[in-house]
């Protein structure tokens, strides 16, 4: 006996390849006369209960739940959902009439109280919900939070004042208030996230098990327990009285790399993957340009100055780097054009986003030399770019130095040696040495999101440590106005100082970039939420 | 026997306590380094401090020797330890926030049953090719052996493992699915990119393939070079000329005597599989033990991996207790006083 040849081996499998398919009888796929069910790329969710906040949970959240508003899939206007209205006369203290008839999947019905109680659970310090932090403008919210006994102390801290709000109060079944520590007339729009979602009295009683199989009140419900790191099964719904989910079922199928979802869309497994990796980013577009997706996405990158060092306070020193970084061609050269120019700091999808809002962010080497020449030119020696480890931020980051140092003969140095906590913590604490790369995503469709967190005074991710009371104004006036309308105005208002002030380098907007199976028809896309996964037709 | 057997699982005790106080002491200069975990929860926002520190302490990461450079947090360890095994309480995984000892429970049956096909395909190709080049010696698939173990041996995983993914998954599956149209079970199941719900089994065996590729050379060889000793001995020339039938000469006499070497690495390899499947599973997408070390190195959380350590330490342990043993059963000789 000889070496078994490889030729025989293919031969051999060939054989029992044609066998196995004579065996079977062709079968056409039949049209899937109750929906079919839509696979979708997914990474493990951080928890199923109200008040996740990573993209996967809510992907699944926004399916087995209904909140009380929606958003306009094309002009991300607000529109109620389970509210009936949700009114207020001085922006502070809301009203929230709920539409009667709505249930839980077991039976319980959606009142004041489940949106309450949620809400509370949420607030609560020990029960660690991610975005309890969403609560803080609720009057009350302070108590629900454990107060640390010494400072800094390794004891159990006690226990919080308070396990409910006071800033919420049931009116009757169906009518709540809702009591706002400053008056904020995007308040409609900020219950619309995952993290203002109903709960059932049972999985307030049994939280642990509802994290794995929640009870929702939306359009799909779970079928079967979360299965970790495997996937998420829901079905359509019965008992939900809006109009139906398209496909009969959505299977999450969760994946720690996007490589292998890759593979796995190539294998023909999956009918929607959205995280192409960077490095087959040419190749999916040149193989699957038919069936591939590409829309602006909210995503907002920049290059924060640090303020509090005296050589980044002068306006003009600002604006000059600005000006001198082609942006569109680090979006070509090393994105491959994955990203859009930002043409202002609020993303393009919002109400109320003006396309060239930002003169600073155009690419005008005369004006930034002659900018730099007015502040008296660079005397900062070598400029730091700071960017967290192991995110390959390096690249870009390099080629935007290279072109300062063309344009603006400013040297530069790249610093990536701090962990993505170790980062923020740097952030937080304002200890760069010069600019850093950060992002932002919008939590609400309200341009109100991407203005006073960012550069507020006392804004909680306010890095730079800017601050201009003409701004913080024109925020509140904005939050004040009698309607979304008006508020904008103002918020616009601020945008222009921002992109005067530059307190940050506004860099681009994110694109989202889908792939989907022949089977689907379409990508229905919400500028807000992303994919509706519930409005995919399968063919 | 039954002494060194006592003596053996008394020499766990400070294995165990060595490798979770490294383990400990590296996750938590990691900490220490490289940020507080949970923070990343929040992604590019910053979160109120209040609610930073209560989510902290209730993952047992607000100690505040964690802040602190170098140190090496022996306080937290011995609660650590006292958790473990006193409460056998493992602590709770970040993200998603689960007890640890059901993560460990969700994934040890995937490494388990993707352990099992490795070992098969390790054993039986490894085996045989051994047995077929040490008896062929010098002939032509003596050679093709060699030149394939050479060449597995020097291909790693995380080559094998996406090439096998791309060109037997994808497109040799393509092929199979599309113009064929092969039943599910083969096309899906058998050939697929990835692990799949549906075929709990079938989709294991290419991962199982190419975690077992890493130490099939390692089984051929070994085989080969001890059966061709064997083949020389006096013992087996005595055998012939008593006039013994080859086949029993050869399984009989010649292989049991080659095996006890080989024994070895085909029980250390169990123990491989079990905690060296990291980077297969990452490819394969197979939500076992090796899955969730990566995704807990990703996220930087110490109690599962502290968890899962303890776990695979002891079945590491115990699985080189079991490998001595059976030296006594297959070698007369040895003698364990």
């Amino acid at each position: 006996m000889r070496g078994i040849s490889p030729m025989k081996v293919a031969v051999a499998a060939t054989a029992i390849a044609l066998f196995a398919s004579g065996c079977q009888s062709s079968k056409e796929p039949e049209a899937q006369s109750d929906g079919g069910t839509l696979r979708v790329y997914a990474t493990e969710p951080a928890g199923l209960l109200t008040g996740a906040n990573d993209s996967p949970s809510i992907a699944v959240l926004r399916q087995v739940f209904a909140g009380l508003v929606e958003f306009d899939a094309k002009t991300g206007a607000v529109k109620n959902n389970l509210a009936e209205s949700i009114e207020s006369p001085d922006n502070t203290t809301w009203t929230i009439k709920i539409k009667k008839g709505y249930t839980f999947e077991n039976g319980e019905a959606v009142s004041a109280d489940t949106f309450i109680d949620a809400w509370n659970w949420v607030a609560y310090g020990p029960n660690a919900a991610p975005n309890s932090y969403f609560m803080s403008h609720i009057i009350g919210y302070a108590d629900t939070q454990s107060k640390d006994p010494d400072g800094d102390g390794p004891q159990k801290a006690p226990e919080p004042k308070s396990k409910t709000m006071s800033g919420l109060k049931k009116v009757d079944d169906s009518t709540f208030t809702v009591t706002l520590d400053k008056p904020f007339v995007g308040f409609p729009a900020t219950v619309g996230y995952p993290g203002f979602f109903p709960m059932a009295k049972a999985c307030l009683a049994d939280s642990k098990a509802c994290n794995e199989k929640p009870i929702g009140n939306g359009r799909y419900k779970m079928d079967g327990n979360w299965k970790h790191n495997v996937e998420v099964k829901v079905v359509r719904s019965d008992s939900w009285k809006g109009d139906k989910g398209k496909s009969a079922a959505i299977q999450y199928k969760i994946y720690d790399k996007n490589t292998t979802g890759y593979a796995d869309y190539e294998a023909g497994e999956l009918d929607l993957f959205d995280n192409v990796p960077p490095a087959k980013y040419k190749d999916a577009v040149a193989t699957y340009k038919e069936t591939l997706f590409e829309q602006a996405s909210n995503t907002f990158t920049y290059i924060g100055f640090p303020l509090y060092d005296p050589r980044f306070q002068d306006v003009k020193i600002r604006q000059a780097i600005s000006l001198a970084i082609d942006r569109q061609q680090v979006i070509d050269k090393i994105f491959f054009g994955r990203f859009r120019v930002a043409e202002g700091v609020v993303s393009p999808n919002f109400q109320g986003a003006r396309p060239g809002a930002c003169s600073n962010c155009k690419y005008d080497v005369a004006k930034a030399k002659s900018l730099m020449a007015e502040a008296g030119g660079w005397k900062g020696g070598k400029l730091t770019f700071w960017a967290n480890a192991g995110a390959s931020h390096g690249e870009w980051l390099a080629a935007v130095g290279d072109q300062l140092k063309a344009n603006l003969g400013i040297e530069y140095e790249l610093n990536e040696t701090l962990q993505f906590p170790q980062y923020l913590q740097t952030a937080n604490d304002k200890k760069f040495t010069g600019p850093f790369r950060l992002g932002w995503n919008p939590d609400y469709p309200v341009l109100e999101t991407y203005l006073a967190p960012l550069y507020g005074t006392g804004g909680s991710t306010n890095n730079s440590g800017y601050t201009n009371k003409e701004f913080d104004d024109l925020v509140n006036k904005g939050n004040g106005a009698k309607t979304l309308d008006e508020g904008i105005k103002f918020y616009q208002q601020a945008e222009d100082i921002i992109v005067r002030d530059l307190p940050v380098v506004p860099l681009w907007f994110g694109k989202a970039t889908i792939l989907y199976s022949k089977n689907v028809k379409g990508i229905p896309y919400n500028t807000i939420n992303g994919v509706e996964l519930h409005n995919i037709e399968i063919k | 026997m039954g002494r060194y057997v006592v003596r053996r699982l008394l020499q766990f005790i400070p294995t165990v306590l060595g490798t979770l106080f490294l383990l400990h002491y590296l996750t938590s200069v990691a900490i220490q380094f490289g940020g507080n975990p949970v923070r990343s929860l929040f992604g590019d926002r910053n979160p109120p401090e209040d609610q930073l520190r209560q989510m902290t302490e209730q993952f047992g990461l607000g100690d505040p020797c964690l802040k602190q450079k170098g140190n090496p947090c022996i306080g937290l360890f011995w609660e650590r330890l006292q958790d473990i095994f006193l409460r056998f309480d493992f602590g709770q995984s970040l993200s998603p926030r689960r007890d640890v000892t059901l993560v460990l429970a969700d994934a040890l049956p995937y490494t388990i049953k993707l352990t099992a096909i490795a070992f098969t395909v390790e054993a039986v190709l490894g085996l045989s090719a051994g047995v077929l080049a040490g008896l062929r010696n010098g002939k032509f698939s003596d050679y093709v052996v060699r030149v394939a173990t050479v060449l597995m041996i020097s291909m790693p995983t995380f080559v094998s493992g996406v090439l096998l993914q791309k060109f037997v998954g994808v497109k040799f599956g393509n092929w199979l699915r599309n113009d064929l149209d092969a039943p599910e079970w083969l096309g899906r199941g058998l050939f697929g990119a990835a692990y799949k719900a549906d075929y709990p089994f079938l989709s294991l065996i290419l991962p199982g393939i190419v975690l077992g590729s890493l130490t099939i050379a390692a089984t051929a060889r070994l085989t080969r070079s001890s059966l061709l000793e064997n083949l020389r001995a006096d013992y087996v020339r005595t055998a012939k000329a008593k006039g013994m039938k080859t086949g029993r000469v050869i399984g009989v006499h010649a292989l049991r005597n080659s095996l006890i070497p080989v024994v070895t690495t085909l029980g250390l390899s169990i123990g491989a599989y079990m905690s060296g499947a990291v980077v297969t599973e990452g490819i394969f997408r197979v939500p076992g033990v090796g899955f969730t070390i990566l995704r807990a190195i990703g996220i930087g959380e110490p109690m599962v991996l502290l968890g899962i350590t303890t776990i695979l330490v002891l079945i590491y342990l115990v699985l080189n207790l079991l490998v001595d043993l059976l030296y006594a059963v297959l070698d007369p000789r040895i003698r364990y006083e």
